[in-house]
């Protein structure tokens, strides 16, 4: 067939039509945002923390018990205080190790005490993983919760439904649900005036609090996370965070046992603790390919 | 003005009854019906004000009764347009006095799964955040879709094979006159109306039966979808279609019980359906019991871990009452009474099916309870404060609470509510598709005794010389079609 002008011009034009269309309707059913810069950030950022088992069960061991790092996560991020165990809220807890770790126990057990074993292993902190290849996103019906391209798992407390779904998809437990109406379980929800020699984290914080019925977890405080106009963190050379950004739990903590950065930058304090030869690493259920992003060290005896 | 109607003599009076009637006994259910429907609104407005710390649910098991009542309601609606579906383009002719009854469950129930899923949530006030910023890529969303195009098929259906039976009760004059009037859609019977009508429920016969499949297999999707213990199984797909049809049949069979008894419809719905209906039931339950059976012996031969601790609870454990009250209610009763004659009456059924819908909710129950009290990390409290750590752990375990059963008495008596309101206004038998029945055959007696004139010589040399094709059998003539 000859191809007159008219119809080239005609199969041209509906051509950038289709494209018009195309582009904008292929962008709305996409969920991988792989829009140049954000695939850049992923490619230089990657935040994790290291979580030092040995150097925090010493700490507690010398100084009768500690929970510096909850205190300080949970008053900064205003998460209630409920005494009802099944309603519960956490950010940042502990569990021992024989449960947490379960299978790199079983081979000194002796499954007659079981039990009394896992109790008697050190205890270990955990908080949510901010997985590189997280599971619970995909379950969010609404995109409320999504990940970050520095690797942090967010959670829109203005959009989710409390569907829960998100909490069925985590293996790890990380996320909470506000059961119950919780303001009147925060110390100073409001921001109202403390009396003198309160820690003055609590009147800084901005972080708001929440209504029942919504999921939150850990953010590696993103909220006090600062972005350059490149999109890139405020990150020191060495891929450290800066004296104003560090994570409360990791400023708190006094045994040093919490080490955050980007495990993307070699010279960073997290990349060189977990490829330290004279440590073992261990994740939690790196069988399910979540690839989780906090790395539990324990030194050689 | 009363006896309007008694002029009209139709063959079919009794199914016309119920609408033309609604005595005492109809109020005194609505009323009764509706106490229970506002005490669930009660108890559900309590939770909206409260949260969800007035239910059992926990950090642990964060889905309980409501996600239940989710899954068994949509399993319940399985009972309808789909054998409906089935039985019309199979051409079986038993089906025309049970199509109404099924496809009606179907519509109705419907409303109460996805009412559910809306209780369980958190935030019900944002439900519409689903549609504004849907996440294809959710299971939930992919059931949002599916089970809204299964309605809509669904109301679809049931409206389009009722639309002659409503022009029936327009023309009878019946109040209320407008609402017929207007459903009715000027639906005068002519031939073209006919072919129409017959092509639309034909399309949709055909539309609704994958769209039936893909709803229960995605509601399934929800479960299999995760990595949790005992959930994420390929084998629940098919598994959750199997029992939903097994609980919509069991349903269908109750409500045509009482609905036989109680419109004394006995010539209508025979003891032929019910012996029908059992069969298929009978084979669900095999189906049922195969599909269990795989299930679980494929995780106790597989013996992980994470599995083996719900694979225990499930059958030692805590949840063993129930687990075991599911393989009795599912399998042990209805094979006790299905494959026997003697058993499989129109009361050996209904008690079979009892058992089952009891059993399928339980089963539901026993798939999401179990799983989350045993998933990989134990939910637990130790105060670190202090050493050596103190743990404080109380038993964490699920129960029902008050407004959680409310909830579900009250979406259980809705539903009845809605389905007896509906039987008041439209005829719960599809009339003129009993009616083309009868006709059918008459045309097929007809045609036979053209071909074969020695048989019309037979007949009419019977005493009773002639052959007579009343209209007052329902099943239409069938008694005087001779046998070939």
């Amino acid at each position: 067939m000859e191809t007159t002008r008219r119809g080239f011009l005609q199969v041209a034009g509906l051509a950038a039509v289709g494209l018009v269309v195309a582009k904008p309707a292929i962008d709305l059913f996409s969920h991988l945002n792989t829009s140049g810069t954000q695939a850049e950030i992923a490619d230089q950022i990657r935040l994790a923390m290291a979580i030092d088992i040995n150097a925090c069960n010493k700490y507690k061991e010398e100084n009768g018990g500690c929970n510096l790092c909850e205190v300080a996560c949970h008053t900064w991020h205003k998460v209630p205080d409920i005494p009802d165990h099944e309603e519960e809220i956490k950010w940042i807890w502990e569990d021992y190790s024989g449960k947490v770790f379960e299978e790199h126990q079983m081979k000194f057990i002796d499954y007659d005490k079981h039990e009394e074993l896992e109790t008697k292993l050190p205890l270990v902190k955990l908080l949510c993983n901010q997985c590189h290849n997280p599971p619970c996103i995909k379950y969010c019906p609404t995109r409320a919760t999504w990940k970050r391209s520095d690797g942090i798992i967010m959670v829109d407390f203005h959009r989710c439904i409390g569907c829960r779904y998100c909490m069925a998809g985590c293996p790890y437990g990380a996320r909470s649900f506000n059961w119950r109406k919780a303001r009147s379980s925060i110390s100073n929800p409001w921001r109202l005036p403390q009396p003198a020699g309160v820690d003055d984290q609590k009147l800084d914080s901005d972080f708001p609090s929440r209504t029942r019925g919504m999921v939150e977890k850990c953010n590696f405080c993103a909220d006090i996370l600062i972005t350059k106009e490149d999109g890139l963190l405020d990150l020191d050379d060495n891929g450290n965070a800066k004296e104003d950004q560090i994570p409360k739990c990791v400023k708190a903590c006094q045994a040093d046992a919490l080490i955050y950065g980007n495990l993307l930058n070699h010279e960073s304090d997290v990349y060189k603790a977990i490829t330290d030869a004279h440590v073992h690493v261990l994740r939690r259920l790196p069988e399910l390919g979540t690839n989780p992003n906090n790395y539990y060290i324990l030194k050689e005896a | 003005m009363e006896n309007r109607y008694e002029i009209y003599q139709d063959p079919d009076e009794a199914l016309f009854q119920p609408v033309m009637h609604r005595g005492r006994n109809y109020y005194l259910l609505v009323a009764s019906l509706s106490v229970f429907v506002i005490l669930g609104i009660a108890a559900y407005i309590y939770q909206f004000v409260e949260g969800l710390t007035v239910t059992g649910l926990s950090r642990q098991v964060f889905w309980g009764v409501y996600i239940t009542d989710f899954v068994f309601f949509i399993g319940i609606s399985h009972a309808g347009t789909l054998i409906s579906a089935i039985l019309r383009i199979t051409k079986a002719e038993w089906r025309r006095p049970v199509t109404r009854c099924a496809e009606l469950i179907t519509v109705m129930v419907l409303f109460f799964g996805v009412a559910s899923i809306l209780i369980d949530l958190g935030r019900p006030d944002r439900m519409f955040n689903i549609v504004k910023h849907a996440n294809f890529g959710s299971p939930l969303l992919w059931d949002l879709t599916s089970v809204s195009v299964y309605l809509t098929c669904s109301i679809s259906f049931l409206y389009t094979a009722m639309i002659p039976d409503i022009a029936m009760l327009r023309d009878r004059g019946i109040k209320p006159r407008w609402l017929y009037e207007i459903l009715a859609i000027g639906w005068r019977g002519t031939e073209r109306q006919k072919k129409r009508l017959n092509i639309a429920v034909t399309i949709l016969c055909i539309a609704v039966i994958p769209v039936a499949v893909s709803v229960h297999t995605v509601v399934s999707y929800v479960f299999a979808m995760t990595t949790q213990p005992m959930w994420h199984s390929a084998i629940f797909g098919p598994y959750f279609v199997v029992g939903a049809i097994f609980s919509g049949i069991a349903a269908l069979i109750i409500a045509m019980a009482i609905i036989r008894k109680v419109y004394h419809l006995e010539n209508y719905l025979t003891q032929q359906h019910f012996t029908n209906l059992g069969y298929l039931l009978l084979a669900m339950t095999v189906f049922w019991f195969y599909f269990t059976f795989g299930e679980y012996l494929t995780a106790w031969y597989g013996h992980e871990p994470t599995e083996m601790k719900v694979f225990w609870e499930k059958f030692t454990g805590d949840y063993a009452p129930h687990y075991w009250a599911m393989v009795i209610c599912c399998f042990v009763i209805p094979m006790c009474i299905l494959p026997f004659n003697k058993t499989r009456t129109i009361l050996g059924t209904c008690i079979a099916s009892g058992a089952i819908v009891i059993g399928m909710w339980l089963e539901r129950y026993v798939i999401i309870v179990p799983t989350l009290l045993n998933q990989r990390l134990e939910s637990s409290r130790i105060d670190a404060s202090v050493y050596p750590p103190v743990e404080s752990v109380a038993a964490v375990n699920y129960a029902p609470s008050w407004v959680e059963w409310a909830i579900f008495v009250g979406c259980f008596a809705f539903f009845v509510l809605l389905y007896v309101v509906f039987t008041k206004y439209f005829p719960i038998i599809s009339i003129w598709e009993l009616r083309e029945g009868r006709e059918e055959k008459i045309e097929e007696v007809h045609e036979f005794l053209h071909e074969h004139p020695e048989e019309l010589a037979k007949i009419q040399r019977t005493p009773l010389g002639h052959v007579s094709f009343h209209h007052d059998h329902p099943e239409g003539g069938m008694h005087n079609k001779p046998e070939k």
